[in-house]
């Protein structure tokens, strides 16, 4: 009798040992649960904060990128309206050193050696010289030729006109009789130049 | 003064005097080629102001 006793106390006890083991148990899933969701918790509000601080900073990145993009374009316009002037001036220059092919109105003169005659006495007279062209070209020049060519030869500020043997040099090309000269120019003041007074060269 | 008497009649006058063939033609649309040449820069140098 006193074992069974002994026995439904023990049983008893374990009972409630279990039952408490299990209501702890319980508890501490619960708590472990409460806890990780705070920590999961804290740990999003982080990364939260972090994205933000990221955010603002691309934010600030962007409208610093954008003012240095204005002064790059305010830039690269003025240096655009520069190398227009500066190509502008340089087609300019060009013109006026003869390095361009240019066209407009103006004057043509052909010159061929002459025909022998009874009434010339000097043969040399018929030729055409180095120093008739020379002249040509200051009479040209003088009166507002703006660009000049003989045989193909463009008259530049370096040009000279020489003499060799039964040939003349225009740039160091040979050329001989006969001769074209073109003239850009104001046609009427380069004619009358050409003819000056008593002048009688025909005009077509 | 010599200038002036050799170019009295104008020196395209003076070489038809001398039996040369001259003719002047006025055209609206002259075309010139650009200097085919050669200009040097061995010498010479900026003056830098």
């Amino acid at each position: 009798m006193k074992d069974k006793k002994i026995g439904i106390s023990l049983g008893i006890i374990c009972f409630i040992l279990a039952l408490a083991l299990t209501l702890q148990i319980r508890t501490m899933t619960i708590e472990n649960s409460i806890v990780s969701q705070t920590f999961a918790n804290d740990e999003l509000k982080d990364n939260l904060l972090q994205w933000k601080e990221k955010y603002e900073k691309a934010v600030e990145q962007l409208d610093e990128s954008n003012k240095q993009l204005d002064v790059i374009r305010k830039s690269a316009t003025t240096n655009a309206s520069d190398a227009e002037q500066k190509t502008s001036k340089i087609k300019e220059n060009n013109m006026l050193l003869g390095l361009t092919n240019v066209e407009g109105e103006g004057v043509v003169i052909e010159l061929a050696d002459g025909k022998s005659s009874s009434l010339v006495l000097d043969a040399s007279n018929l030729l055409i010289h180095d120093g008739n062209l020379r002249e040509i070209i200051n009479e040209l020049a003088n009166a507002g030729a703006e660009a000049i060519e003989i045989n193909g030869q463009r008259i530049v500020n370096s040009t000279y006109i020489t003499c060799a043997g039964n040939v003349i040099l225009v740039n160091g090309e040979k050329i001989s009789s006969p001769c074209t000269i073109k003239a850009i120019g104001q046609q009427e003041r380069i004619v009358r130049s050409s003819r000056k007074s008593r002048g009688n060269t025909t005009s077509t | 003064m010599c200038g002036a008497v050799e170019r009295a009649g104008g020196i395209l006058h003076q070489l038809k005097l001398n039996d040369l063939s001259v003719t002047v033609k006025k055209e609206s649309n002259i075309k010139i080629n650009k200097f085919n040449g050669a200009i040097t820069k061995k010498y010479m140098k900026d003056i830098k102001n």
